[in-house]
């Protein structure tokens, strides 16, 4: 396998050997499939450590099979389905300290004891190199929950994941955002949802993030270079997203929420429906949202930055003994305005800023489809498992521009990934994985579009990786190399162009520890990460509307390299901890955009240009402290800093900021329970570092606040009402693209959310 | 076990199906182009002679006037 990667370099036999060997694994794996064995039974009771009393509806987890289940009154649970001959069970409970052990299908008989703790209930990462609980990995990776997340109401999921420490957003308006890591954004921030990697012409700063925040459970973000196991591109970082887990065992869940806003009128409906017997589960998702033009701190309105979304998410899992699979597919289309959208040389405000608000689709607009389809199988072998993951997925970019009915640019994005890995343990202590990962993409242009911005293209990435695993006492070693290599491909010349065929490769690495001692966790990573010229920076020539500009690309570009120190600190007292994260990036050969002095029908030209090396370091710090003589408060504070050094400043560096909460716990009130006030300040700093043509940002402020309640007799309906931006601030963020504009971000924002969850 | 995973498949394969068709009702706009500095308005517009209308221009009088059919 390895010499026919380093000897036939053809293009087309890549691409007939992948279809060949898509169609073969498949066929394998559905013959694996096919064996089944009668279900095996865990029966358990979870205890408290110090009096052995017993621990009500903690939570049960299997890893290997995602599955969960959850303790009665007496702390006992039983689990029925076909165990994997070895796995780990991990047991969670509010005031304990999560719990891993190591189990084998021949016991059916267990008692597990936490010990108390003040802690919040620490979660399995799975984007990492081991899926494991966070504090063993070797890799600094961030994880919350959506719901963590929403407890101050989000209005998309781009909002939400930028309250996470080093995580920012660059949005056009409401409707369009992504995701930026330690000031790095689009191509080299890789977006994964449950192993699937999102392709949405993320090149393009107005093109959205693809995703919504239908069942997503939790979001993971690796920060800094990640293409051990990411790949190309995964310079900034990888967004891993996680979907809400299946119903617990034999149990069904059904969910409805709506989601209502003031500022733009805007509604968010999604319902949900979850059922899972002893081996088969389904979930089933779906949601509508529409928003009206965003109101701006002086009550006018920023025009046309209405958008409508709707999604519908399905997955399919199948438990066996010998592994288990699961089948998901998603859609989403959304299709939003492009706010200040002009060809005037002087921008008359009152374009900008109209007096009447509206939802109603209007010139010029952006719709976006995307399907994600995966099928996932893990085998589970004696000392071992093997994983195989193949996925397809669509994009259909389209923007409407000057015509209702002819779009000025519409392009059809088609990749089908696939993902081999073998992981295997030597002994208790030693372990490795290898693995096996590529995917065909291929770029179209639909003739109908008046513009070409790109050319019609293909690309191929093929990449091999070793990652070893060491536990020595208190101390988790890990150390992984990987090569990959990217050939892209244009059928023919493209506006003065030839036809374009060039390899790329990468050979990186990644090695870290992590240590836990008593109340501390000390993690160190060295990680690298190569991301090769997309099509777009290569060969861009015309008009890209959403950006405001012409943009003309750069045959000369090389890959970009990038190496990064990650440390971490972490004290996890019972009422104080405390992480401090300083990294330091060098990047290599660092791809920009710029502007020249030239306009074409009124808009600017921009070129892609390189740096021969760029600096980036900074520190993530935060703590969260639980006052032992006021168990009711928690105070949550992160300060993000990043600083950029290099022969010319980098734009779009985002604000240094410090983003505070208060969080109350509030007693029962008649009917009300499980109360929780937040109250959250963030400060972002002026940002004065800043390129040429880019104009400097003040400092802004802004205070939100919100209420979580639950009430009925099962405690079924959640209430969620609040206010952002209490002050009616206004400000324009630094990577806000509507700044050069002086477009500001929305003013006050009232929203109410009530959720209803039914389980049997 | 084999009638529940009828039924599931079933529910999923129409959510897919409903999912990937949509319904889409016909588009209506006022059209114009413009003339003199002035905005002449040849009234709405649906569906292929929309389309039409945005893709060939309006004919008259030996010249071809670019139609306008969004507002502003």
């Amino acid at each position: 396998m390895i010499s026919v990667f380093i000897g036939f370099r053809s293009f087309k036999f890549w691409v007939y050997f992948i279809q060949i060997s898509m169609k073969f694994i498949l066929i394998v794996a559905f013959a694996l499939s096919a064996l089944s064995l009668n279900s095996q039974t865990l029966n358990g009771q979870i205890l408290d450590s110090l009096d052995q009393s017993v621990i009500p509806f903690s939570k049960i987890y299997i890893l290997e099979l995602d599955l969960h289940t959850q303790a009665d009154e007496n702390g006992e649970f039983t689990i029925s389905t076909k165990l994997p001959i070895n796995y780990q069970l991990i047991v969670s409970a509010p005031s304990y300290e999560s719990f891993k052990l190591k189990m084998t299908n021949s016991e059916n008989q267990i008692k597990v004891y936490l010990t108390q703790s003040h802690h919040e209930i620490e979660e399995v990462t799975i984007s990492g190199p081991k899926g494991t609980l966070q504090r063993y990995n070797a890799v600094h990776i961030e994880r919350m929950s959506l719901k963590d997340l929403s407890q101050i109401a989000s209005t998309t999921l781009g909002e939400a994941i930028a309250k996470m420490p080093g995580v920012y957003n660059t949005s056009t308006g409401l409707g369009i955002s992504k995701p930026v890591i330690r000031g790095m954004q689009g191509i080299r921030v890789v977006s994964m949802l449950n192993g699937l990697r999102i392709e949405n012409q993320q090149w393009a700063g107005d093109h959205g993030a693809g995703i919504t925040s239908l069942g997503i459970g939790s979001v993971e973000v690796i920060k800094g270079p990640a293409s051990l196991l990411y790949g190309a591109d995964a310079l900034g970082g990888v967004i891993y997203y996680v979907d809400e887990s299946y119903a617990a065992q034999n149990k069904t869940e059904f969910g409805f929420n709506t989601q209502n806003e003031s500022n733009t009128l805007g509604t968010t409906n999604q319902f949900s429906f979850k059922k899972s017997g002893d081996n088969i589960r389904f979930n089933l998702a779906g949601s509508l949202s529409d928003h009206a033009d965003y109101r701006l701190p002086d009550n006018r309105f920023a025009a046309n930055s209405r958008f409508r979304e709707h999604a519908v998410k399905s997955s399919f899992g199948w438990n066996r003994s010998k592994g288990v699979l699961n089948i998901r597919y998603t859609y989403n289309a959304t299709n939003v305005g492009i706010p200040g959208h002009t060809h005037d040389a002087v921008i008359a405000e009152d374009k900008l800023k109209v007096n009447n608000q509206s939802r109603e689709q209007r010139l010029p607009y952006q719709d976006f489809r995307n399907h994600y389809l995966s099928f996932d199988n893990k085998w589970f072998l004696k000392k071992g498992e093997v994983q195989l993951l193949l996925g397809q997925t669509i994009n259909q970019l389209t923007e409407f521009e000057e015509k209702v009915t002819i779009p000025g640019i519409k392009m059809n994005l088609y990749n089908s990934l696939y993902h081999l890995k073998y992981k295997r343990s030597i002994n208790e202590k030693l372990s490795y994985k290898v693995g096996v990962q590529g995917m065909y993409q291929m770029n179209q242009n639909d003739l109908k579009a008046t513009e070409l911005l790109l050319p019609k293209s293909s690309m191929l990435d093929n990449g091999v990786y070793l990652i070893g695993f060491y536990n020595h006492k208190t101390w988790d070693l890990q150390a992984g190399l990987r090569y990959d290599q990217r050939m892209i491909h244009t059928d023919k010349e493209f506006k003065g162009n030839a036809i374009y065929n060039e390899t790329f490769e990468g050979l990186n690495f990644s090695a870290g520890a992590v240590r836990n001692k008593d109340k501390y966790t000390f993690r160190v990573n060295v990680s690298s990460g190569y991301r090769a010229p997309h099509i777009s920076e290569l060969l861009a020539n015309g008009f890209h509307h959403g950006t405001l500009r012409y943009e003309i690309g750069n045959l000369n570009l090389k890959s970009e390299n990038a190496t990064q120190v990650d440390v971490t600190f972490e004290r996890h007292g019972d009422h104080l901890e405390l992480v401090v994260n300083p990294f330091y990036n060098y990047i290599q050969n660092y791809t920009f955009i710029n502007p020249i002095d030239s306009l074409i029908e009124a808009l600017p030209v921009f070129v892609y240009e390189q740096l021969d090396a760029v600096q980036l370091y900074g520190i993530d710090f935060g703590f969260h402290f639980h006052p032992h003589f006021a168990h009711w408060l928690h105070i949550e504070t992160s300060y993000s800093f990043i600083e950029s050094q290099s022969t010319r400043q980098i734009s779009l560096m985002p604000q240094n900021r410090i983003l505070s909460g208060l969080k109350f716990d509030v007693k029962d009130v008649l009917f009300f329970k499980s109360n929780k006030i937040s109250i959250d300040y963030n400060y972002f700093f002026k940002q004065d570092k800043v390129s040429e043509l880019e104009s400097e940002s003040p400092f802004y402020q802004l205070v939100n606040i919100g209420i979580n309640t639950t009430c009925g007799k099962k405690e079924n309906f959640d209430l969620n009402i609040g206010c952002k931006n209490v002050l009616n601030t206004t400000f324009i963020d630094h990577l806000s693209r509507l700044k050069n504009l002086g477009l500001e971000s929305p003013g006050r924002n009232f929203y109410l959310k009530l959720s209803y969850n039914f389980s049997k | 076990m084999k009638k529940q995973m009828k039924k599931i498949s079933f529910a999923a394969t129409a959510v897919l199906f409903l999912a990937v068709t949509s319904c889409k009702k016909e588009e209506c706009h006022d059209c114009h182009y413009d003339f003199n500095e002035a905005e002449i308005e040849l009234g709405e517009r649906c569906g292929d002679a929309l389309e039409t209308l945005e893709a060939d221009g309006y004919p008259l009088d030996g010249e071809v006037y670019v139609v306008h059919c969004h507002e502003d």
